[in-house]
């Protein structure tokens, strides 16, 4: 008489998502998106002013075509998520938007060029937060998918302590920090000129997605260790990888530090998409903090004697969001219990959970 | 080849290995809880004219319950409840070497017992007539569930004598001390609770005592607990939550389709049943209720039943309630609806994953006020107020059981600061205070009529 249902309808949507925005991102041109063919798309074009950088590389006598407007891919758009500028051959967009932001730093990009990208960021952001993270990016689904490798294997996953969780963190912070100040003295002309092209672009340099994009995109790069500073970063860069590739153990290890993520997890608690608990309705089951791949406390804690002088307040629909949380949404689809969890946008509840 | 590659990658991942060295404990040495060096001696003799007593007091709930046009399919319940075939297929399934492993309360994870091809069956008894037998042996101030348990023991009734093992968990003083008295009767082993119940007893301590559990039920049975049957039985108490579910929320209508002793006859016969005919059966019902739902009327009274146990055939205060014109629409009984309401939700089927998910759903969402804090027990009542339209609780307490006994101070207030009317009702398995009850309860409704 019942119809065979979905067990996990969100999960399973998510991954169709995953699914479909991989394959754009990554392989749009081979689908004739190629910025020839889609020249009059009313799409923001990049800055092609470089300032004070261009002349500097004039000065030396280099090419500079390589940053020139001369890359192919379709959109010059920067995504909040880490869609690679290493995808030159089969990309759909330009870059990531921690890269355009260290760019622009480094090359003084004026500001009125800068303002329609970082308006197009907002734009994207404060609706959904991290929902790019968890629906779009396809570093996150290379992660996922390395996950579900483990998890076809039969093997045990990790989880990560209190205490690592809370160092990821606090790397995470220092990463971002530390990708800004960098290009911020690529851009300063009183540093020498030495130090100031190794650590421009600095995020490109010690990003994970460098051992991994350009050879699905089919534009393999050199991994260079000289001189000192590009050592440095491609000794980051393949620590990092080393951290996506833990994510076949640990859920989304490198999400847990992606500058990325970073600044957009800034729109989880102040964007238009909120998870509210109902703590009348929670039993405690524990079944939300299990599922959620980057083991978010809040989610679970919220009612729980750790907070207990929140318990005080009256109000029964707690807001559940955390900086960490990947919108995947899993909490809500695992979570037996009519309307204890729900999804609001704008206030307005978009679905809740429900008995399975 | 390939796992032991990755088995290797695993080993060498340094931040795995800080990871997980937490919560890496040695599983302790699997070893007998009681050391029996000064056993007890029990002497009870078998009394016919206790089985005389309790087969009246089984009829006359069902003569009470019968007065009410029921669905059908109830037969089966009472069938299972009162005659003794369910203790022949037991007696059978003991032949083909299957164990038959007796649990108490709510916290034994009944997915391990399935998984190493043993049969589960709840011991918690309701009956007043075996009380009598274990006061030789127990302080006569104790509560009548722990005695009742007992006496079913030492004179050798039904589920008790097939058991092959008993688990206890380590929750009231009175479960707690049981087990080294029945030890020298039936082997026992404890199963320690930890007295908080937050996440972080439940990744440790209480996680280990399931591995260990695990572990000593694979010695125990000679069946090894694999990842596939594991999956097999969580899946399979699955079907039963969501079966059980499916009856919790008919209980919503107005008027419900069925009455509380009805509801709770039902999830007790849980105790003891094959559990596949169980959840089909119960699947029957659910259909059946669900043609015969009556158009909303609001004559009886909706009750919430909270508080100690209420163990069939110990019906005296549902039938004095019931028998008065009220209905219990809803529970949070440990008895009742805490016994099979939460489901086994793993993350994905890996054996850690399972094991946690199963250590969680016994752990974490129970209402037992056996642990320092009562807010969960409170939230839970509250919801169920909301969802089932409660006009009146009804706060059932075992003479003598403390626990229930103190929470009742603070739920009392959180009721009362809500306008949410609440009796009280402190009696024990004895038919003697019956009058009593009854004009306090019917003036109780009278109060809620008249609101
Ligand atoms: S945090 Fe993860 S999912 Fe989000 S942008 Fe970074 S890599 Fe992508
Ligand atoms: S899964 Fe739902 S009921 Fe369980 S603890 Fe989380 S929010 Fe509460
Ligand atoms: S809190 Fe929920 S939505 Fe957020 S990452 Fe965890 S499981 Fe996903």
């Amino acid at each position: 008489m019942e119809k065979a249902k979905v067990k996990r309808p969100i999960t399973l949507l998510r991954h169709i998502s995953q699914i479909t925005f991989f394959i754009f991102i990554v392989f749009g041109a081979l689908f004739g998106l190629k910025k020839q063919h889609l020249s009059l798309l009313p799409f923001i074009e990049a800055p092609k002013e470089y300032g004070e950088y261009k002349s500097q590389l004039r000065q030396e006598g280099r090419n500079i075509a390589i940053v020139g407007p001369g890359y192919p891919q379709a959109f010059d758009t920067f995504l909040p998520i880490k869609s690679c500028r290493f995808l030159r051959q089969t990309g759909t967009f330009r870059a990531c938007f921690m890269h355009f932001l260290s760019e622009c730093i480094g090359w003084a990009t004026p500001l009125r060029l800068v303002l329609p990208h970082v308006l197009l960021f907002v734009i994207l952001a404060v609706p959904f937060g991290r929902l790019w993270c968890g629906w779009v990016c396809p570093l996150g689904f290379i992660q996922d998918t390395l996950n579900t490798m483990r998890k076809t294997l039969g093997l045990n996953p990790h989880s990560l302590s209190d205490r690592i969780k809370k160092s990821f963190r606090g790397i995470s912070y220092g990463l971002f920090v530390s990708i800004i100040l960098l290009s911020v003295i690529s851009a300063v002309a009183a540093f020498p000129w030495t130090l100031r092209k190794q650590v421009y672009l600095s995020i490109c340099q010690m990003c994970p997605s460098r051992f991994i994009f350009p050879y699905l995109g089919g534009w393999p790069i050199v991994h260079s260790f000289i001189p000192f500073g590009y050592g440095v970063f491609t000794t980051l860069s393949t620590i990092f990888t080393i951290f996506l590739g833990m994510s076949f153990f640990i859920k989304r290890t490198w999400c847990r530090i992606c500058p990325s993520g970073l600044l957009l997890s800034v729109f989880n608690r102040g964007g238009l998409l909120n998870k509210e608990k109902d703590i009348l309705k929670c039993t405690r089951c524990g079944i939300c903090l299990a599922v959620c791949p980057l083991q978010n406390e809040n989610v679970y804690l919220e009612k729980s004697h750790i907070k207990k002088n929140r318990m005080m307040e009256l109000k029964r629909d707690r807001n559940i969001d955390h900086k960490a949380c990947i919108h995947c949404f899993r909490c809500i689809d695992f979570c037996p219990e009519e309307g204890c969890l729900k999804v609001k946008f704008l206030h307005i509840k978009i679905f809740s959970s429900r008995p399975h | 080849m390939g796992y032991h590659l990755v088995r290797a990658l695993e080993f060498l991942c340094p931040v795995c290995r800080m990871a997980d060295s937490s919560k890496e404990k040695i599983i302790k040495g699997i070893e007998e809880e009681f050391e029996g060096r000064y056993p007890i001696r029990p002497i009870a003799e078998r009394d016919d004219k206790i089985e005389e007593d309790l087969a009246k007091g089984i009829q006359k709930n069902l003569e009470l319950l019968h007065r009410y046009s029921r669905p059908d399919h109830l037969s089966y319940y009472e069938e299972i409840l009162t005659t003794s075939i369910r203790v022949n297929e037991l007696k059978l399934a003991k032949e083909e070497e299957r164990k038959i492993i007796g649990i108490f309360c709510n916290f034994v994870p009944q997915e391990l017992l399935y998984a190493c091809d043993s049969i589960p069956v709840r011991l918690c008894a309701g009956t007043y007539e075996t009380i009598h037998p274990a006061e030789e042996i127990l302080p006569r101030d104790i509560c009548p569930l722990i005695k009742s348990s007992l006496g079913a023991k030492l004179l050798g009734l039904g589920y008790f004598e097939l058991c092959d093992l008993v688990i206890i968990p380590t929750t009231c003083d009175g479960k707690k001390k049981l087990g080294e008295i029945l030890n020298n009767l039936v082997p026992v082993w404890m199963l320690e609770l930890p007295q908080k119940k937050d996440i972080g007893s439940a990744e440790g301590l209480w996680f280990d005592e399931i591995k260990t559990l695990r572990e000593r039920l694979q010695q125990f049975t000679g069946n090894k607990i694999t990842g596939k049957r594991l999956r097999d039985s969580i899946e399979l108490l699955h079907k039963r939550q969501e079966v059980f579910y499916r009856l919790h929320r008919l209980r919503r209508h107005n008027p419900p389709p069925i009455n509380g002793r009805d509801f709770l006859l039902i999830t007790q016969t849980g105790f003891y049943d094959d559990i596949d005919r169980w959840i089909e059966k119960t699947e029957g019902l659910c259909d059946e209720l669900k043609h015969h739902l009556q158009p909303a009327t609001h004559s009886s009274p909706r009750l919430l039943l909270t508080g100690a146990p209420i163990i069939w055939p110990n019906y005296k205060v549902l039938n004095i309630v019931e028998e008065a014109g009220a209905t219990i629409v809803a529970d949070e009984l440990c008895s009742g609806t805490q016994f099979l309401y939460e489901p086994v939700e793993p993350d994905e089927w890996t054996d850690e994953a399972m094991l946690r998910a199963i250590a969680n759903r016994y752990l974490l969402p129970s209402t037992c006020p056996c642990f320092i804090e009562s807010s969960d027990r409170i939230d839970r009542l509250l919801s169920l107020i909301e969802e089932f339209n409660i006009d009146g609780v009804l706060y059932h307490l075992l003479r003598l059981c403390q626990l229930y006994d103190i929470e009742l101070y603070r739920i009392r207030q959180v009721l009362k600061d809500r306008n949410i009317p609440m009796i009280t009702i402190h009696t024990d398995y004895s038919q003697e205070d019956i009058e009593q009850i009854k004009t306090r309860i019917e003036a109780f409704l009278e109060m809620l009529s008249n609101r």
